[in-house]
């Protein structure tokens, strides 16, 4: 079992032995956040791999699922794009383009 | 009258402020537009371009106040208006899932709005955008279609423990604001729905055509030059 998901179920186990109820686990690319409460108190816990990194940015989404093939036959587009960013890779940081975008054109 | 216009983008390609300069000319031209690289881009318009201001049609009371509604039920209140800007498919944040969906240079029109979350202590406040990404195309029969090709959100903030919460009341409510949206686009080609285009191209800003410079905000407005074939 991954260390830190045994440290997770670990601190449950401890907290609904010491009286604590409603335990709240969620886990996101933060880390696993713990939280419950009891009577009037409460507690919280954060198990993150990178603190600098903990809740500081989230992101989420993708495509749309498409279910019939689309006819596109003209698009507008940003023509030599591809060329100039191979050329000049330092160009897509200029253009706000992320690194792990460019190996794909590479 | 045909037009000349020179964009001088201060803040990166199709980003945020830029200087616009056009030359309006008695005579008709063919159109060409340089390519990307520089922070200039010269578009040269013919006559016959048909213009589409993207936000003016977008960011609209009843629109704001359709993703303001969709946003509280989602625990969030709307900050910003709707905006619209061109962006290359390479730079769409879910390229990475789907690389080939479109060509990297293909662009795609970014609508999208900032949102304000309340967090309980000891949690941070968050705030983020949300945007909904809309593939505009011709068919083979040179007909104007618009279709929403993904919706992508980011936030700051909710620490310690209030972003997973956050992220799951956004994700619960993105399906209804992609809804409404998807709902506003017949409308945006239905009067030109029979016009045949050869021709579909992105301008910064409302991509007026009046002689002189001016300065707007590409990460605001974007438009859609159309030419009929």
């Amino acid at each position: 079992m991954d260390k830190d998901q045994k440290l997770a179920n670990d601190i449950g186990a401890l907290l609904r032995e010491a009286g604590y109820t409603g335990l709240n686990v969620h886990t996101d690319q933060s880390g696993t956040q713990l939280n419950a409460t009891r009577e009037r108190g409460g507690v919280m816990v954060q198990v993150s791999p990178d603190m600098k990194k903990a809740s500081r940015r989230t992101e989420g989404g993708g495509a749309e699922a498409h279910t019939e093939r689309l006819d596109v036959h003209e698009v507008p587009a940003m023509e030599g794009l591809e060329q100039k960013l191979r050329a000049n890779p330092g160009l897509a940081k200029a253009m706000g383009i992320p690194a792990s975008h460019l190996k794909y054109i590479m | 009258m045909s037009v000349t216009s020179t964009y001088t983008f201060l803040q990166g390609y199709f980003n945020g402020l830029f200087v616009g300069q056009n030359t309006v000319s008695a005579a008709d031209q063919l159109f060409t537009e340089s390519p990307p690289g520089s922070v200039v881009f010269t578009v040269h318009r013919p006559n016959g371009e048909q213009l589409v201001d993207l936000g003016k049609l977008i960011n609209t009371d009843a629109n704001v106040g359709m993703v303001a509604k969709h946003l509280i039920s989602a625990g969030a209140s709307l900050t910003s208006g709707l905006r619209v800007q061109g962006t290359p498919w390479i730079n769409v944040p879910y390229f990475i899932q789907s690389p080939a969906a479109h060509k990297p240079n293909d662009m795609l029109a970014r609508v999208n709005f900032d949102f304000h979350i309340e967090t309980p202590f000891p949690c941070s406040d968050i705030d983020g955008t949300i945007s909904v990404f809309l593939f505009v195309f011709l068919d083979s029969q040179k007909h104007l279609h618009v279709t929403v090709d993904g919706t992508w959100f980011s936030f700051e903030g909710g620490a310690p423990f209030c972003a997973g919460k956050a992220s799951d009341g956004l994700k619960a409510a993105l399906p209804g604001v992609r809804k409404e949206i998807q709902a506003l686009l017949p409308p945006l080609t239905s009067a030109i729905a029979n016009v045949k285009f050869a021709n579909i191209y992105f301008l910064p800003g409302d991509g007026k055509k009046t002689a002189g410079a001016f300065v707007e905000d590409a990460s605001n407005d974007a438009s859609l030059g159309l030419l009929l074939a």
